[in-house]
């Protein structure tokens, strides 16, 4: 455990180094404060705005710095030769997957820490904090899931590729009840098949999204809150294992 | 007490080619040993299988079958690793690092506990670098990276170093530093394995020479023991010997 938190650390901070994380906050502040003009414009939705955009600029960047980096720290790792000198050293390969999942997770939670702060800075008292730690915990929860996705399929796969898988993880993963919807209403035996069996193939991304309870005013009920962080800790655990198997078993060429 | 630090059986290690390539073998039945406290070489042309030879043996590639073995008896354990230092070929490092938070990082997943900074400094002096232990490592040149990264190698004081292609790229004075340093070590009682092409210091610095040639072990010994099986003139130098070595074997296959 020791080890594996001395190699997160320093990719922790190999990250913070390479300054997405400055262009991701960059990229959520302007977002917020054009919140903050449009909803000046309005007459009593100001807080709503400011809070829809400034989300969705947490939720998107995200995205963007847990698919990017995910998908590429491996890669670089065995292209630079650099990992040889680590796992040289008293440390197994699921230390160093690890190391890197926890570095890469750390990240995402400074950027959304921050982000959160000028969330709340913006919106001052209107903001509910209970409400926004459930919706912060979910969206951080489901970056958590396409993050172990991403670099679980970076093992086996190019890094562009495995860019692409992430995008299409989230994509799909949020699409798991419209999917469903549509599925059991269609007449085709394949599609209804689909429609009834994705849910156990893919993490059901949109149960860890509460945003839509904070805009309606209402509070998230604490039973469903609890049986989707169940269920996204247990595909993360899924994933990470997976992931870690594979790297296992990778000749490092 | 054991008089071998490694000790390598019928390693074998062959590479998947692409749809239309048939496989290529890397490493066939190889078998060697090195003895402690002794300074063996590891020679070979380019493509010999000098380098797959170290990964698999380090456990950075997954060899086919072979009994790879330290200190005696022991497998690659964490605890063995802790008696393990490692130089590769091209030493790329973690260059958003200091020279001093690099080899800090190291020294703590060696397990070093207290004591860093003295070790730290003894180890940059060694190499010439003390004074610019607080730069990044993206400023370095290449034959300062190359300290560095010797010293990162020798940092835990290992039983065993394993170098690959130590002196490859280095003008005059950094091989004679990075020779100093292995002499220095070899005095103190470290067992250094180190494979590279460069024949002529290899002559000067091997108790002992393995080489290879087209994944196979052609001969093992002193150097004295390979002019004499081959009886050659006693003044012929190790690059003449390795060509009449490989072309009579290259006759009898």
């Amino acid at each position: 455990m020791k080890n594996t938190l001395i190699l997160a650390k320093v990719f922790l901070l190999e990250l913070i180094r390479e300054k997405l994380l400055v262009v991701g906050i960059a990229l959520s502040v302007a977002l917020s404060l054009l919140g903050m003009v449009l909803g000046n414009l309005s007459f009593d939705e100001r807080s709503r705005i400011i809070f829809h955009l400034s989300l969705s600029a947490l939720h998107l960047v995200s995205l963007g710095l847990v698919v990017v980096f995910g998908s590429t720290v491996l890669a670089k790792e065995i292209e630079k030769q650099t990992c040889l000198l680590v796992l040289i050293r008293p440390v197994s390969r699921v230390q160093f997957y690890i190391g890197k999942f926890l570095a890469i997770s750390g990240l995402v939670l400074i950027f959304q820490l921050l982000v959160s702060v000028v969330i709340g800075f913006l919106i001052g008292e209107e903001l509910k904090v209970g409400s926004y730690l459930m919706i912060f915990s979910g969206f951080y929860l489901e970056n958590a899931l396409i993050l172990a996705a991403t670099l679980f399929v970076s093992v086996l796969i190019r890094p562009s590729l495995a860019l692409f898988f992430g995008v299409g993880f989230f994509l799909i993963g949020n699409w798991i009840p419209e999917f469903e919807f549509f599925a059991a209403k269609s007449e085709s035996f394949v599609f209804r098949a689909i429609g009834s069996t994705i849910r156990y193939w893919f993490p059901n991304l949109y149960r860890l999204n509460w945003r839509s309870f904070t805009l309606l005013n209402e509070g998230v009920p604490m039973s469903d809150y609890l049986n989707s962080l169940a269920h996204g800790f247990c595909w993360l655990g899924l994933l990470l294992v997976l992931g870690s198997w594979f790297w296992k078993r990778r000749d490092l060429v | 007490m054991t008089s071998t630090a490694l000790s390598v059986k019928n390693l074998h290690k062959s590479f998947r080619g692409s749809l239309f390539e048939s496989t290529k073998v890397a490493v066939n039945d190889v078998s060697f040993e090195v003895p402690l406290s002794k300074v063996t070489g590891f020679v070979g042309a380019n493509g010999s299988g000098k380098t797959t030879s170290l990964k698999c043996i380090l456990d950075f590639i997954k060899k086919d079958s072979g009994e790879v073995r330290f200190f005696g008896d022991q497998v690659l354990t964490p605890e063995v690793k802790k008696r393990i230092g490692f130089f590769p070929e091209r030493p790329y490092l973690y260059e958003f690092l200091t020279a001093a938070e690099l080899l800090k990082f190291h020294w703590d997943l060696a397990g070093g506990g207290s004591g860093h900074a003295d070790a730290i400094d003894s180890v940059l002096k060694e190499v010439g670098l003390l004074e610019v232990r607080d730069r990044r490592l993206r400023t370095f040149s290449k034959g300062m990276l190359q300290r560095v990264g010797m010293a990162q190698a020798i940092i835990n004081r290992p039983d065993l170093l394993i170098l690959d292609e130590p002196m490859s790229g280095l003008d005059p004075d950094g091989r004679f530093l990075i020779k100093e340093i292995m002499r220095r070590l070899a005095a103190s009682g470290t067992t250094l394995f180190f494979s590279s092409h460069l024949l002529h210091d290899l002559q000067e610095l091997c108790d002992n020479l393995v080489i290879i040639d087209g994944g196979k072990i052609l001969f093992q010994g002193p150097f004295n023991q390979l002019k004499e099986s081959l009886s050659l003139n006693p003044l012929m130098n190790l690059e003449e010997a390795f060509q009449i070595l490989r072309k009579k074997n290259q006759v009898q296959s």
